[in-house]
């Protein structure tokens, strides 16, 4: 008789997407990090372009860099997005697998710990060059970001429920866009009193995370794949 | 006789289809084609057989012991692919590896490698590594065959393997899927749909033709061709013979079709010549019947 493997959460992660865990953290945050530089390294180039040294100067400010911190996470939190349904490419590879929906669970719950480690990880990694940098986000900032993307994260797994795939996939694209706009806002004008809100915003994260995720779990099983 | 899988009263309803109710028995140790038009069914019940589609109602038996094919034992003695998309469109041959690797227990690597270079795919392992996506359908379909292959199964069901594939391909696939039956022979089995039937015909050891959602006919092939004549004759025969045959065509010189064999005696006096159908021609006839009394 063949014996039954059990997966842990890499495998899973490997066999729906080719990348463990390990990889797709390096993967992302290295990834962060280089789209981040690139979009400065335009600017750059535009000044050198323009010959006046003026473009940077004018246009980069905190704000843009509190930007393009957000939405380079909010990119990654879309890609994380996919949900593998039995009409797409590979949906039917996957329901045929050892362990079958308990993989997928267990892949989700790696996706859910990827994207939380990348969030935290970018953004450590921002909070720490921000002493050195000084086009970089502050550490505020930074702090504001992440604890606005970690409930995001939430958010995108009830954005999952949505029957409608056309609608499930705008609200993925353009909710963490609303939010990065927000915190963004909420950075320049209530500078004094963030550390309340990020506290506030931490904790309805940490509520809202395994939540979210016990709850899309639940509605993927029984929606789409038991039918 | 041992049966590979035991259908009882399999149902699955959508909106606007309906499969079955469905009972059947598939023999163990055989080659069994699904044979029916767009539509009939055929990829629906494989979903259902492999655990990739939920059943409405109904029981299946596997290997005459187990009947839930979300147990992970069960799966690995499966060995299952579809005809399209089976693999996502981003993964290279050596991403498929490992996920086949992982994903199931008796997954041969050294096999899969040589079972690639046989196909003429790209080595896994290889430094060039295209993604599925530039592969050809033809080609995706050998990944997904090679893929399958490399496991030690007992049962293979494969939904239209065929149809991607070129007839020198074509006819590499019948030639493994003897060296999988006859490697533990009357151990293994293979359940395959296709639309491809005169290519996949001596490779086929029992059919099940499926029409509307039902089954309309089962039956191993020697004892389906003892059941059914093909009937030939000219057309001014053609309204006498007509009362006697199931399915037929024809033009203004001649007719042909297919007929039951006890009515052989009676199509002679027609003029008519009689002959062993192929399972083509079978199942042309068959089918035919069933559009035609759907039609009424």
């Amino acid at each position: 008789m063949q014996k039954c493997k059990t997966f842990t959460l890499s495998q899973a992660m490997q066999i729906y997407t080719g990348k463990s865990l390990v990889r797709t953290v390096i993967f992302y945050t290295v990834k962060g990090i280089i789209g981040y530089f690139f979009v400065i390294l335009v600017l750059l180039l535009l000044d050198v372009i323009s010959g006046n040294f003026y473009v940077y100067g004018e246009f980069f400010n905190e704000s843009v860099s509190n930007i393009l911190l957000g939405v380079e996470l909010s990119v990654m939190l879309f890609m994380f997005q996919r949900t593998y349904e039995k009409e797409d490419s590979g949906g039917k590879f996957f329901r045929s697998v050892t362990g079958g929906f308990s993989t997928y669970q267990k892949m989700k719950t790696g996706i859910l710990f990827s994207e939380i480690l990348i969030i935290a990880l970018v953004s450590g990694i921002f909070f720490a060059a921000s002493a050195i940098f000084p086009f970089m986000p502050g550490t505020g900032a930074c702090l504001t970001i992440c604890v606005i993307h970690l409930f995001d994260v939430g958010v995108m797994n009830f954005i999952s429920i949505i029957p409608k795939r056309e609608i499930k996939y705008f609200l993925w694209m353009i909710f963490p866009v609303l939010l990065d706009a927000g915190s963004v806002v909420l950075i320049a004008i209530a500078e004094e009193k963030i550390g309340l809100f990020q506290m506030i915003t931490a904790i309805f994260a940490i509520i809202l995370i395994p939540l979210s995720q016990k709850i899309m779990l639940n509605h993927y099983q029984k929606n789409y794949w038991n039918t | 006789m041992n049966h590979v899988i035991e259908i009882k009263g399999l149902t699955k309803n959508y909106k606007d289809f309906t499969l079955g109710e469905i009972s059947a028995e598939i023999p163990c140790g055989f080659s069994t084609a699904l044979i029916g038009a767009n539509g009939a069914g055929k990829t629906t019940l494989i979903d259902i057989l492999c655990g990739v589609t939920a059943k409405s109602t109904g029981e299946t038996i596997y290997f005459e012991e187990m009947t839930d094919i979300g147990e992970s034992r069960l799966r690995n003695r499966i060995g299952y692919c579809s005809s399209m998309n089976f693999f996502p469109a981003d993964c290279t041959l050596k991403e498929v590896e490992i996920s086949m690797e992982l994903g199931f227990d008796n997954f041969d690597k050294e096999k899969f490698s040589k079972l690639c270079q046989r196909f003429k795919l790209e080595v896994p392992t290889g430094k060039k590594r295209k993604k599925l996506s530039k592969f050809s359908d033809g080609n995706k379909m050998r990944t997904y065959l090679a893929a399958v292959l490399a496991r030690d199964t007992e049962l293979l069901v494969l939904d239209e393997p065929a149809s991607s594939l070129d007839p020198l391909a074509r006819d590499i696939l019948c030639d493994m899927f003897r060296e999988y039956l006859s490697e533990r022979d009357g151990e293994r089995s293979i359940i395959f749909s296709t639309h491809n039937i005169a290519d996949m015909e001596n490779v086929t050891d029992y059919a099940i033709f499926m029409a509307n959602g039902k089954i309309i006919e089962r039956g191993f092939i020697e004892e389906l061709k003892q059941k059914y004549i093909l009937v030939h004759g000219d057309a001014e025969n053609f309204q006498k013979a007509k009362p006697f045959m199931m399915s037929f065509s024809g033009n203004r010189t001649s007719f042909e079709g297919i007929a039951l064999a006890e009515h052989a005696g009676m199509l002679k006096r027609f003029d008519t010549a009689i002959e062993l159908p192929t399972l083509q021609q079978l199942s042309i006839g068959i089918l035919r019947k069933a559009e035609n009394n759907a039609e009424v």
